[in-house]
C-alpha cells in the first residue's frame, strides 16, 4: 500500500512536470484527472489504459536486443520508447509485433507508437503519421569478407539484395542502379541467409541495423564495407487515426534537445561513425 | 465506396504496374510447368515404388510410404524456404550452386511429387484386378502389364484430379518470392508499397485466373466426359 502510494505521487508529480513543459503555462485544468489514470491524460484512446504499446519487428539489434517481446534487455528503440513513456507519466510499456511490411503499407498497428526504424518519406507520410524525427540513418553495405565497394563502379557491379519496399531497396534501384536487377525479401534476415547462401554479394540496409546484425553474429563472415549517405531520417510510426501525434512529439523534441537521444545513440552505435562512407 | 475501387481497380496503377507484374509473372509460368513436368515423372516414380509386391524392394516401399507421408504434411513456403536458403547455406555438393529458380521447382517438385504420387496409386488401385490376371495369363510380365495394361487405364481415369493439383501447383509459384525470386507476387508487393494501392495485385490475380480458368473448365470437361462414358458402360 505504501509503495503504491509513493509511486502514484511520484507519478503526480512527473505529470504535472511533463504537463508544464508541454503545455507551457496552458492547462491548469488538467491536472486532477491524472491522478486517477496517470499519463493518459494527455494521451488518448490507449490500447490499454495505463500502458504505453510500442510496436515493433524483431530482430533488429542494437535497436532491439533480445528476441522475445516480453523479455527485451536493451537497445536503442526500447530505451528511447520506455523514456518516452515515463516523461508521459506512464509506468507501464508492452511491446508488441508489428511486420515492417504491413506497416508502412498503411495496415493499422495495434500499438500506440511504433518504432522500427522507419525512414520518413513524403510517400509514407501519406498513410501513416510520421513523428519527429529521431535518429539520423545512412545506407550500410553488408558484403562478405573480401569484396571492396570503394565507388558507384565497383557497386554496380555487384548483385545486391535488400529488404522489400525498403529505402535501401529504392537506394539500389534509383542511385546504384545494379546490372544484375536486386534481388527483394521479406525480412532483413531472409536478406542475411540469401547473402550466407552465397545467391547475392551484398545487402543494402540502414548502416545501424547491418552493424547491429554483424555484431549480433546474424550474418556469418560478412561485414559491413561501407556506407552511403541518403541524408534520411528514422521517424516514430502513428496510426492514422491517433491523436496523440503532438504530446509524442513535444516529448521527442525535448528528448533531442538535453541530450537524451544523443547519451542513447553514444550507448548503441560508437562503430557507426567509423565505417567509411561512399562518395555517390 | 470509391476509396475500396481506387484501392482495387485504379486504372492508371493497373496501366502502371502491369508491365513489371506481367515480367515477374513469366517467371511463375515458366516455373509452373518445368515443375508440373518434373512432378508427373517424380509422382509416378513415387507410385510404382510404393505399389511394388516383392518382399525385396519393402525397404524402398516404406521409404516411399515416408516420404509422401512427410511432404504431404509440410507446408509448400516451408519446404521453399528450407531448400531455397538451407541447401546453399549448408553447402550439400552439387545443390548449393543451383540458382533459386532451379531450387525453387525442386521444392515444388517434392512437394506435389508426393501429391500426384497418390493419386497415381488411387488410379492404378482403381483398375480392376481382373485385367492383371487377363495380362499376366497371357504371358506378360508384371512389368509389361504395369506398363501396357495397368497404367494406360489408371492415368485416363486420373487425369481430372492430376488437373487438379496442376491447379494448386500453379498458384503455389507465387510463394518462391520468399526467397528472393522476383516473381509476379514479389513485383505487384514492390508497387503496392511503393504507390500504396493494391491494383498491381489485381493485375496479378487476372494473370493467375486467365492462366487456371481454361484449366479448371477443362478438368470439368474431362469429369463430364468419364461419366458418361461410364454410365453408357462403353469401353
Amino acid at each position: 500500500m505504501k509503495a503504491r502510494g509513493w509511486r502514484r505521487g511520484a507519478l503526480l508529480g512527473l505529470v504535472l512536470a511533463v504537463a508544464l513543459v508541454a503545455a507551457g503555462c496552458g492547462g491548469g485544468d488538467e491536472e486532477p484527472s491524472g491522478a486517477q489514470s496517470g499519463g493518459t491524460a494527455q494521451l488518448q484512446g490507449l490500447i490499454t489504459p495505463g500502458t504505453l504499446t510500442v510496436g515493433t519487428e524483431l530482430p533488429a539489434p542494437p535497436f532491439w536486443i533480445g528476441n522475445d517481446y516480453d523479455n527485451l534487455t536493451g537497445g536503442f528503440e526500447v530505451d528511447f520508447a520506455k523514456e518516452l513513456a515515463k516523461r508521459l507519466g506512464i509506468n507501464q510499456v508492452k511491446f508488441v509485433e508489428m511486420p515492417f511490411a504491413g506497416l508502412v503499407a498503411g495496415q493499422a498497428c495495434p500499438c500506440d507508437i511504433n518504432f522500427s526504424q522507419v525512414t520518413i518519406t513524403p510517400k509514407r507520410a501519406k498513410v501513416v503519421q510520421f513523428s519527429e524525427s529521431y535518429f539520423d540513418a545512412n545506407q550500410g553495405v553488408l558484403a562478405k569478407k573480401g569484396i571492396k565497394v570503394a565507388s558507384l563502379d565497383d557497386a554496380k557491379k555487384l548483385r545486391w539484395g535488400a529488404q522489400i519496399n525498403t529505402t535501401g531497396a529504392a537506394f539500389i534501384t534509383d542511385k546504384i542502379q545494379p546490372a544484375t536487377e536486386a534481388k527483394v525479401y521479406s525480412t532483413t534476415v531472409d536478406s542475411f541467409q540469401a547473402l550466407k547462401a552465397g545467391q547475392i554479394d551484398a545487402v543494402l540496409l540502414d548502416t545501424p541495423i547491418v552493424l547491429g546484425a554483424v555484431e549480433a553474429g546474424q550474418v556469418g563472415d560478412a561485414e559491413v564495407v561501407g556506407q552511403f549517405k541518403t541524408g534520411e531520417v528514422y521517424g516514430a510510426v502513428l496510426n492514422r487515426d491517433s491523436k496523440n501525434l503532438d504530446a509524442f512529439n513535444k516529448v521527442i523534441t525535448q528528448m533531442k534537445e538535453d541530450g537524451t537521444r544523443d547519451k542513447l545513440f553514444q550507448k548503441y552505435f560508437a562503430e557507426q561513425a567509423a565505417v567509411p562512407e561512399i562518395p555517390v | 465506396m470509391e476509396q475500396f475501387l481506387d484501392t482495387f481497380f485504379s486504372w492508371q496503377n493497373i496501366k502502371d504496374s502491369a508491365p513489371s507484374v506481367i515480367e515477374g509473372f513469366k517467371t511463375n509460368l515458366s516455373l509452373m510447368f518445368v515443375a508440373e513436368a518434373a512432378v508427373l515423372i517424380w509422382g509416378l516414380v513415387l507410385a510404382l515404388l510404393r505399389g511394388t509386391r516383392s518382399r525385396a524392394t519393402a525397404p524402398l516401399r516404406w521409404l516411399t510410404v515416408g516420404y509422401i507421408d512427410l511432404f504431404r504434411a509440410v507446408p509448400g513456403i516451408v519446404l521453399i524456404y528450407m531448400i531455397g536458403f538451407g541447401l546453399p547455406i549448408s553447402g550439400v555438393p552439387f545443390f548449393s550452386h543451383l540458382s533459386q529458380y532451379t531450387l525453387a521447382a525442386l521444392a515444388l517438385t517434392i512437394l506435389y511429387g508426393a501429391y500426384v504420387a497418390e493419386v497415381y496409386r488411387a488410379g492404378i488401385e482403381s483398375i480392376h484386378w481382373s485385367q492383371t490376371a487377363a495380362a499376366r495369363s497371357l504371358g506378360l510380365s508384371q512389368g509389361k502389364t504395369m506398363r501396357f495394361v495397368v497404367l494406360p487405364q489408371a492415368v485416363r481415369r486420373v487425369i481430372p484430379p492430376l488437373l487438379n493439383d496442376f491447379i494448386g501447383l500453379q498458384k503455389d509459384t507465387a510463394l518462391i518470392g520468399v526467397i528472393g525470386i522476383l516473381d509476379g507476387f514479389r513485383r505487384a508487393q514492390i508497387y503496392a508499397g511503393q504507390n500504396f494501392n493494391l491494383s498491381s495485385f489485381t493485375v496479378l490475380a487476372a494473370c493467375y485466373v486467365v492462366i487456371t480458368f481454361p484449366m479448371t473448365r477443362l478438368t470439368d470437361r474431362l469429369l463430364r466426359r468419364d461419366q458418361e462414358r461410364l454410365r453408357v458402360g462403353a469401353r
